[in-house]
């Protein structure tokens, strides 16, 4: 949604929104693929307060007006945000977790609980919520072992500051399975993904 | 000695040549314009307008050319450059109450306010070729104006009934939501009438004409009358965000049918008259007629009917009405499939020597 | 046979298309469900599929998921029957040619996206590479119930005796199972999908794939994805495991025992001769200095290039 004139302090999206989308897509579906492998993004769109690069490529590249997104408290409060999603991707920005097809979570402590998303419908299962979150590092907490499809054996995943009832909560959304959310784990300007898929065991 | 057969670039390009030099046909005789397609072949141009979902006279025309007279090649043409075209919003409804009207014709009322208005109707022509049509004339054939013009007030045949409360009410759904497009989503089941109706406008003539009339043949009979047919134009309106009220973007030309059916009526409902409807871009009244009849036919669970004949089933009739989907899966065939065939024939060849081999065991035994 | 790269007519608004001819809306909608085909692998995902200039049931499916991913780094690559050079693929290559700014490649190895229609090359893939389906009828249900909406309920609730007991029909009757292409696989342990009309002979290579493998019906409005390093079963029973097809023949001109072969008839008189399907592996077998029955005539050496069919 890229208009000719540019409000004053509404920061810049994508430079090239045709090919920096594209670029921030394949390796969006390089991360699904692959679960926990973390990428790395270059962007020339400049991020607004909490919502730090690669969150904002991701969001330049997935939302537009059929995506209803939901923002935690941790980026809620700062209006400009809001306003940097409704000017260049045009979203709905809704009140409630439930109605999201994306969350983005500012600080993943804020994180709410995963079955406040939409799970999706049993016989539509691509109707589900993904959560996109910032977390202070992708690497170097305790470990968790991944297998399923995208990881050859296994595979280990060490984010940080995750909640303490994350690990419970996944397993609970892994075994909805088809139904659950996906999630993308943010850090700054790099970021990895977990689809409902993958199985996370201590 | 083996040449690998090669589909070739310079093959396919030879061809598209090819096509070009027969669409234009003969150089000595002179090239068809658009404007002789959109005045003269007008009706072909609604057809392509209407399956197209694209109100573009002079593109249909140009489609119509291009496909050298082939309507679904030229309804696929215009299909391909819309689904490109960018999205501003959408118009509000058409108000085919305020139609200018140039044909109104009740097949339920013998008169009624504004009167009958037979229009530019093949209806009561016999169909004779006309030789004097063979070579171009000079004098332009001219019909004679009315003395007076046509009635302003030209209520709906269905409203009279309808405040007699002998006709269901045609009401939007509660809280009236946003239609489903199609062009946007693929479809769902089960399907409202608002994805039933989208669907029948874009879908085939010679398809839903057949439909429609099996079901007056008994194949899911609900005893039809043609409550109303109307043509004539139509203001359409688009509301900018900027400005919050409706500016008029121009007129198109429109058909409608409104065919008034039978419901003997459930434990829920008095006996009541059902409404079947059809609308297209231009002068299709064939296409309205039609669809107006599968229309009412898909709605036989809405009104506790059995649903059992083909055009009162929803998947069937929505997944196989588009001529631009049909026409693609059925020409797919022309493609090569020799590695489907091989594994076929390799199976076939393995079960015949099954079967011999069964064969032999059993004589020798 | 070399890579070579097009000059792109679309950005400067010459074609009037965006780049790789869809609007960005539109892949965006794509690409979301792409994601979401990833996370629940086999289960086809509805989608708003567009009219494409090409007709439905030509590839409109595949189309529309590589034009959602391709990018101007890519290599692509678009097969039909195994082959580089049919006229179908050579119309799709022309068509992203045209539309976006992507060199291509006839090279299994070189090509980081391949867009196929009913094989899988036969070298094995890896896992920087993309394979694109495109497929006629996503539903392996279709031709046992013809409805979506009882399709939907199979699948949702895995109720799958319906696919087993018309295999075990055929066994019956046959003493076989006589699907021999779009022969219905398990995709890890739940979702009972259909691979495409690919001969039977490839469902193995789906298997635990280090490459990415979508799969786009346009017509149907069904994207689906296996991801890479997935189980991808094909269905059979413990007394008539899964077989593939073989031949008695190696390929005529390459020579190759282990690949598809197509079947070539040379004259009226029953002669006739095998070669591989996939074009691009039986022309590096050649150069490597594989030769088979069919390969040495010097005839054909001297048609090479002609162009069969004018």
């Amino acid at each position: 949604m890229s208009l000719a004139y540019q409000p004053s302090g509404i920061l810049p999206g994508f430079n090239d929104p045709v090919h920096e989308a594209q670029q921030v897509f394949r390796q969006l579906l390089e991360a699904m693929s692959h679960p926990s492998v973390i990428v790395d993004i270059e962007t020339t769109a400049e991020s607004p307060g909490e919502m730090r690069e690669a969150m904002t490529a991701l969001a330049l590249t997935l939302f537009d007006a059929d995506t209803p997104v939901w923002l935690d408290a941790a980026l809620a409060e700062r209006a400009s945000i809001a306003d940097y999603l409704r000017f260049h991707c045009g979203c709905p920005i809704v009140q409630s977790p439930v109605e999201a097809a994306f969350a983005l979570i500012g600080s993943v402590e804020c994180l709410p609980r995963l079955e406040r998303f939409s799970m999706g419908d049993v016989q539509y299962p691509e109707r589900s919520a993904t959560v996109i979150m910032e977390t202070p590092q992708l690497t170097g907490g305790a470990a968790v072992v991944l297998t399923g499809p995208g990881i050859e054996t296994t595979r280990d995943f060490d984010a940080v500051g995750l909640p303490d009832w994350f690990w419970s909560a996944w397993a609970v959304n892994h075994g909805a399975f088809p139904l659950g959310v996906d999630t993308i784990f943010t850090c700054g300007d790099e970021f990895c993904a977990l689809p409902r898929s993958t199985l996370a065991e201590a | 000695m083996y040449v690998a057969v090669k589909g070739g670039e310079t093959a396919i390009e030879n061809a598209h040549q090819l096509l070009a030099e027969e669409r234009r046909g003969d150089p000595d005789v002179a090239e068809i314009e658009l404007t002789q397609i959109d005045e003269q072949l007008g009706l072909a141009v609604d057809r392509v307008m209407t399956e197209g979902s694209l109100y573009d006279r002079r593109l249909a025309a140009l489609a119509v050319k291009q496909a050298r007279g082939d309507v679904i090649e030229a309804v696929f043409l215009l299909r391909a450059y819309r689904t490109t075209l960018p999205r501003f919003g959408a118009s509000e409804p058409i108000d085919t109450a305020r139609m200018e009207i140039r044909r109104r014709i009740s097949a339920t009322f013998k008169d009624l306010p504004g009167g009958q208005i037979l229009g530019p109707t093949f209806d009561y022509t016999h169909r004779l070729i006309d030789f004097d049509l063979a070579e171009p004339s000079d004098d332009a054939p001219e019909a004679p104006l009315a003395e007076t013009p046509v009635n302003d007030a030209m209520p709906r045949v269905n409203e009279l009934l309808e405040s007699e409360g002998l006709l269901e009410r045609a009401a939007p759904p509660e809280d009236d939501p946003e239609p489903f497009d199609l062009t946007r989503e693929p479809m769902s089941f089960p399907a409202g009438r608002d994805q039933h109706l989208q669907n029948l406008a874009r879908g085939d003539e010679g398809f839903l004409l057949a439909l429609g009339y099996s079901t007056q043949r008994g194949f899911g009979r609900n005893h039809p009358f043609a409550g109303e047919i109307r043509m004539g134009e139509v203001a359409v309106e688009f509301v900018p965000e900027e400005l919050g009220f409706a500016v008029e973007l121009g007129d198109i030309t429109v058909s409608e049918c409104q065919m008034v059916t039978q419901f003997t009526g459930s434990k829920e409902a008095p006996p009541q008259f059902t409404q079947g409807y059809g609308l297209a871009f231009g002068f299709c009244e064939r296409k309205t007629m039609a669809m107006a009849l599968v229309d009412r036919a898909l709605r036989a669970e809405e009104f506790g009917e059995a649903v059992e004949y083909p055009a009162q089933d929803s998947e069937f009739v929505l997944y196989h009405s588009d001529n631009v989907e049909a026409q693609g899966f059925v020409s797919h065939l022309k493609l090569p499939h020799y590695v489907d065939f091989q594994a076929e024939l390799t199976l076939v060849r393995r079960l015949r020597a099954d079967y011999e081999q069964a064969h032999r065991q059993e004589a020798a035994e | 046979m070399s890579a070579r790269k097009r000059k792109t007519r679309h950005d400067d608004g010459e074609t009037g298309y965006n780049f790789a001819y869809l609007d960005e809306q539109t892949k965006r909608m794509i690409r979301r469900c792409i994601l979401k085909a990833v996370a629940v692998p086999g289960y086809q995902v509805p989608f708003g599929s567009r009219e494409m200039p090409l007709p439905y049931g030509w590839g409109t499916g595949g189309i529309q998921v590589t034009a959602s991913i391709i990018g101007r780094n890519d290599m692509l690559k678009v097969i039909d029957q195994g082959s580089d050079d049919t006229t179908n693929a050579v119309s799709i290559r022309a068509f992203f040619a045209k539309t976006a700014d992507v060199a291509t490649t006839e090279e299994t190895s070189k090509a980081s996206v391949i867009q196929t229609r009913h094989r899988i090359p036969e070298r094995k893939l890896r896992a920087d590479q993309i394979l694109v389906y495109q497929v006629p009828i996503p539903e392996p249900l279709r031709f046992l119930e013809p409805r979506e909406t009882e399709c939907r309920k199979v699948h949702a609730y895995s109720e799958y005796g319906v696919m087993q007991v018309k295999l075990y029909e055929d066994i019956a009757r046959y003493g076989r199972i006589t699907t021999a292409y779009a022969y219905p696989v398990r995709v890890d342990d739940r979702y009972i999908m259909d691979p495409s009309p690919i001969p039977k002979f490839d469902n193995p290579k789906m298997d635990n794939s280090p490459a990415l493998q979508l799969f786009g019906a346009g017509r149907e409005k069904r994207i689906y994805a296996i991801p890479p390093y997935t189980t991808v079963h094909s269905l059979d029973f413990e007394d008539h495991p899964f077989d593939v097809e073989t031949w008695d023949e190696p390929c005529g001109l390459c020579g190759a025992t282990d690949s598809f072969l197509d079947e070539i008839i040379l004259d009226d008189q029953g002669g006739r001769m095998f070669a591989c399907s996939d074009s691009n592996f039986c022309t590096a077998r050649r150069a490597d200095g594989h030769t088979g029955q069919f390969a040495e005539d010097p005839i054909e050496e001297s048609r090479k290039g002609e162009p069969a069919h004018v």
